[in-house]
């Protein structure tokens, strides 16, 4: 089971220009390998995660997760490939603010049909140190409250990636290190495989491999 | 800082919000300047036609014969400026077709020659002439209105009876400027010649018909002193019976009752201005939301709450500004599409008019109204807690709840005032808002008690998806927790259904009423039936096996004074006068009828004090019983004490019960009714209800009864209560027309509120379908969403409006509630088509929406 991006091209265009933000990228992923990709503001770092994702289409290339090529898949089938084998942590949190802690750590098993979701997100959600604020709604808890319940929810359908973009970029260093402490030991914990984009030395540091994005493509 | 500059950035940076705010405004205001247009419109053709409808200067009048004595002090107060005088009968007769087999209830107007100074009888061969040589005097001739000689299918040469004079119809008038708007009156008129009156042998003692004496003043008369002469006079007549009346006058009774249907229209326009309030409120809220980090920002750097408060609200005022000449603009293009409807409907021909200047008193109240409801957003913003939003923590300020009550109440008042300024009345004002608030606060009641109660089971819930699947609970979860868009969206959406469904639900149940075959409504109603008739009118009925209903005296009078105190009130001039006011001081000025009988009839019910048989009243004093409605108006009690006069006779009456009526039974009623034993001596003509019988039956005893006593009339019930419901139903139209309009502007608020929510929502929809919801699933939630609210606001509004219509039907009309499950369907299903047009439109972009976009924010 991996991850694996082959030949990756994607460029942007501004007032008539082409801007190209990846160039012929290549990555591979291993199961329950820890990569960090640095890199300048606008280097392209959320792009290559949007393409792994499965959130953009790349101008040329693939991309391909356990034997699946997303490149060319409908919108519809890389939304349930996602549902089914992805987890996303964004830095903005971007939890659902009509639903509880609990109720969005449920969401995404129950996007999948899952019938006994209930219990499973209780434990997550006390894996996280959250059972008291199962019951909150997104503004009723704080920053690193809220990205705990989205590390939750990243971690419900047992997806077999974890994609992060700069998980602690909100928050401030403290609570960012106990945040990140959690990411790395449920992700270990639980084998997943975990893409982090981050500015940070020090928490690029703690994955097993870092790639440093410039000029459209990765270096090691 | 530059606040024009500020001003300038802040149009260019949220010019679509700006935009949408100004034509929301626009939409509404622009409804209350299309009805004040309406209105200016229909009182300035009134005015225009205000001489031609009196057809002279001046004229003396009563509904008796006028005393010599009365035209000579008439004539000695005016005699240096009269050029010509002629006088005019009206009265209410039976008209037969030829061969004498069918008879009609017509309007007969007596004229002699020089009709009318002003204005013209226009004919297919031009205006009539009437010189003293005109066959209308010198042959046996009548000109009937075109509508009355379609209703007797005559022509020109054709023979018909009047009274006991047999005419010819010698020509049809297409056009008389002496009538007002046609189809109002329940008779068509014809034209006699004063002549030739003698002949029909029509007026006598008893017979109820107006009698007047018209002047011409000379050119060169002051004719502002015809408002002088008639202070004068009728201070010397000190008689109710006697009109004096100006040509301003004439249209007085025309403009009131135009000027009341157009204070209803403009009731059903202050629903879309509110709503159009509602949905600005929803517009700048969120605009003011997206502009809370720029607010702290400048807070920060030191800005003072006030400058802060100034540049907030500097564009919206902008707005408002802006949006008032647009509405101006939008009631001028809206104003031909409308009147082109309305002229449909009645008949009429509304000139154009200019800018509506008469809506100026009620802006301001518009604008504090408008202020009131968005300053509370304003405030959460200026209070926005400065270092919490510059770390990115979308919060806003508390408002103080007293500041907020405050900003509730002046809202409160100034939409309080709206009302009356639009209904003219406290009470029809009054109740409009508190039917408004009571129906806000049942929609908001009913949010949260839902809110609470889905809460509730919510939580119980082991999943999202329970009984409605993944989507349903989503849908639903976010219905309940977001209380203000869902209340904004039913109050928006809702309250134009309730009036559509309040004006259908009443149009079923007033037509069930009017249209029952009820055996105990009359099939005729009669009058002008003498005194010395009475005996031989039972006879007749008697022999040709019909059945009376009901026949009651009547005697005209007038009050004089209750418990001592003068009856009778000056009328005073004053800028604003309420309905109430007015309806009062007319009733004062009137002459009554008076009826007696010892018993209630089938068509009433006591509702206080005690009958006459039972009732003990002082000695000298005669037992009174009144009529509920009328003793309210005149503010009359149990035990009050009144002074009548009859020709001259004073009569001390005492309240002893008082009753309900129900008016649509169409017996002879009357607001003052007394104990037998006191009126028996006066004066008197009789009224008389006959029971129902078959078609043909009917219309060979009006023929026999006019042929009989030529001096009778008789009203078919039936007709009337078609005409009756036809007026009804033009009326309705109209009304229905304006809460449509209302209806629409919800539509659009809701379509401008879908929008905004939709762009507010762009993460929510790119991160459902991050985490792996399918894109048309995404597009149909939010598409569910809007549907299912407006689904719960038109049944709400539609349930509500027929609510009122019941209320309406059982406390003013007295009858029976119908429910049209037809109606309410429609109601729901044509707002849902209307609300999903917006929708779709949006459906495209909600779909397209990729989830990257998440990835890419800062």
């Amino acid at each position: 089971m991996s991850l694996q991006a082959k030949e990756l091209s994607k460029a942007h265009h501004q007032a008539g220009n082409r801007i190209a933000v990846l160039e012929g990228l290549s990555l591979d992923v291993k199961s329950g390998e820890t990569v960090a990709i640095v890199g300048k503001s606008g280097s392209g770092k959320s792009t290559l995660l949007s393409l792994l994702g499965g959130l953009d289409h790349p101008d040329a290339g693939e991309v391909w997760l356990a034997g699946e090529k997303l490149t060319g898949l409908g919108e519809t089938a890389l939304a349930r490939m996602r549902a089914r084998r992805m987890g996303i942590i964004f830095q903005q949190f971007q939890l659902v603010q009509t639903l509880t802690a609990l109720e969005n750590v449920m969401l995404p098993a129950e996007i999948l049909g899952d019938k006994d979701v209930r219990a499973q997100a209780e434990k997550l959600l006390a894996s996280v140190g959250l059972t008291s604020r199962q019951h909150h709604f997104p503004n009723q808890l704080s920053g690193g409250e809220q990205q705990r319940v989205a590390i939750a929810r990243a971690l419900a359908g047992s997806p077999q990636v974890l994609l992060a973009d700069e998980p602690t970029g909100n928050l401030d260093v403290e609570t960012g290190l106990y945040v990140m402490d959690m990411l790395f030991a449920l992700a270990r914990e639980k084998g997943t495989s975990l893409v982090l984009v981050t500015h940070d030395p020090e928490m690029a540091r703690r994955c097993s491999r870092v790639l440093r994005l410039e000029k459209g493509s990765l270096q090691a | 800082m530059n606040k024009f500059l500020w001003l300038r950035r802040e149009w260019q940076r949220y010019r679509a919000s700006h935009l949408l705010i100004t034509a929301t405004l626009v939409l509404g205001l622009g409804g209350v300047f299309l009805i004040e247009r309406l209105k200016d419109a229909f009182l300035s053709s009134v005015r225009g036609q205000e001489r031609e409808l009196l057809s002279s200067d001046l004229s003396l009048g009563a509904r008796r014969p006028l005393k010599e004595t009365e035209v000579e002090q008439f004539q000695k107060a005016t005699q240096d400026s009269v050029l010509q005088s002629y006088r005019v009968i009206d009265m209410s007769s039976m008209l037969y077709a030829p061969g004498g087999e069918a008879a009609r209830l017509v309007e007969v107007r007596v004229v002699e020659p020089g009709f009318p100074f002003y204005g013209s009888l226009m004919t297919s061969e031009g205006p009539l002439r009437l010189t003293a040589d005109h066959p209308l005097f010198t042959e046996n001739c009548l000109w009937l209105h075109d509508e009355a000689a379609r209703l007797f299918d005559v022509k020109v040469g054709d023979e018909l009876r009047l009274g006991e004079g047999t005419f010819r119809h010698c020509g049809t008038v297409q056009k008389d400027s002496t009538q007002g708007f046609r189809g109002f009156a329940l008779a068509p008129r014809i034209y006699l010649g004063r002549s030739r009156l003698v002949d029909t042998q029509l007026v006598g003692e008893g017979t109820i018909a107006s009698h007047a004496l018209h002047l011409k003043l000379r050119p060169e008369a002051n004719k502002d002193l015809t408002t002088d002469w008639k202070d004068a006079l009728l201070k010397e007549f000190d008689d109710p019976a006697i009109r004096i009346q100006r040509p301003s006058d004439t249209s007085e009774q025309t403009a009131r009752s135009g000027k009341l249907f157009g204070d209803y229209l403009q009731l059903a326009s202050l629903v879309a201005l509110i709503l159009a309030v509602v949905g600005t409120f929803y517009l700048f809220r969120t605009l003011v939301h997206r502009r809370l980090k720029d607010v702290a920002i400048l807070r920060a750097l030191g800005v003072a709450p006030g400058e802060a408060r100034q540049l907030l609200l500097m564009p919206l005022i902008t707005d408002f500004l802006v949006a008032i000449p647009l509405a101006g603009i939008f009631s001028a293009v809206l104003f031909p599409v409308v009147t082109g409807v309305l002229d449909q409907l009645f008949g009429t021909q509304l000139p154009a008019t200019g800018f509506p200047w008469s809506v100026w008193p009620a802006m301001p109240l518009i604008f504090i109204l408008v202020m009131a409801i968005l300053m509370p957003s304003v405030e959460e913003a200026v209070r926005v807690p400065v270092m919490a939003l510059l770390q990115d923590q979308e919060r806003v300020g508390m408002v103080p709840w007293r500041q907020a009550g405050l900003w509730g109440l002046l809202g409160l008042v100034s939409l309080s005032g709206l009302a009356i300024w639009a209904a003219h009345s406290w009470k029809i004002g009054g109740l409009f808002v508190a039917g408004l608030l009571l129906a806000t606060l049942t929609l908001a009641g009913f949010t949260l008690l839902a809110r609470w109660l889905g809460e509730k089971v919510l939580r119980r819930s082991g999943h999202i998806s329970g009984v409605f699947g993944l989507m349903g609970g989503l849908v639903i979860r976010r219905l309940l927790r977001r209380p203000m868009t869902t209340l904004l969206t039913v109050i928006a959406l809702g309250l134009g259904s309730v009036l559509i469904s309040l004006l259908g639900h009443l149009e079923l149940s007033i037509g069930q009423e009017f249209s029952l075959e009820s055996q105990d409504r009359p099939a005729l109603f009669m009058f002008d039936i003498q005194d010395d008739q009475t005996e031989k009118f039972k006879a007749f009925l008697s022999e040709s096996k019909i059945p009376l209903q009901a026949l009651s005296p009547m005697v005209r009078g007038k009050l004089v004074s209750v418990n001592e105190e003068a009856f009778r009130k000056d009328k005073q001039e004053a800028m604003f006068q309420t309905r109430e006011e007015e309806n009062e001081s007319r009733f004062r000025q009137r002459m009554m009828n008076f009826s007696w009988s010892s018993r209630l009839n089938p068509s009433e019910t006591m509702v206080e004090g005690v009958d006459f048989a039972e009732a003990s009243v002082p000695e000298g004093e005669v037992a009174v019983s009144l009529e509920k409605r009328f003793a309210q108006r005149l503010s009359l009690e149990l035990n009050d004490r009144l002074t009548f006069e009859v020709l001259g006779v004073p009569l001390i009456g005492r309240v002893v019960n008082i009753r309900t009526v129900k008016w649509t039974s169409f017996r002879p009623n009357f607001f003052i009714i007394f104990a037998p034993g006191v009126l028996e001596d006066a004066p008197k003509s009789w009224l008389a209800a006959v029971g129902q019988m078959p078609a043909e039956q009917k219309a060979q005893l009006q023929n026999n009864v006019s042929r009989q006593f030529p001096n009778i009339s008789s009203v078919d019930v039936g007709q009337l209560v078609s005409r009756l419901m036809e007026l009804f139903t033009r009326l309705k139209k109209a009304l229905q027309l304006m809460a449509l309009f209302a209806f629409l502007v919800g539509v659009v608020v809701v379509g401008a509120m879908a929008q905004d929510q939709v762009l507010r929502r762009q993460n929510e929809v790119m991160l459902e379908k991050t985490l792996g919801i399918s894109p048309w699933r995404v597009t149909l939630m939010v598409l569910g969403e809007f549907l299912g609210l407006a689904f719960v606001a038109f049944t709400l509004g539609g349930l509500a409006g027929a609510g009122l219509a019941a209320v309406l039907t059982v406390v003013v009309f007295e009858g029976n509630v119908i429910w049209s499950a037809s109606l309410l369907l429609s109601i729901t299903l044509g707002g849902m088509i209307l609300v999903s047009i917006p929708l779709l439109l949006m459906a495209k972009k909600i779909f397209t929406w990729r989830p990257a976009g998440l990835l890419q924010q800062p």
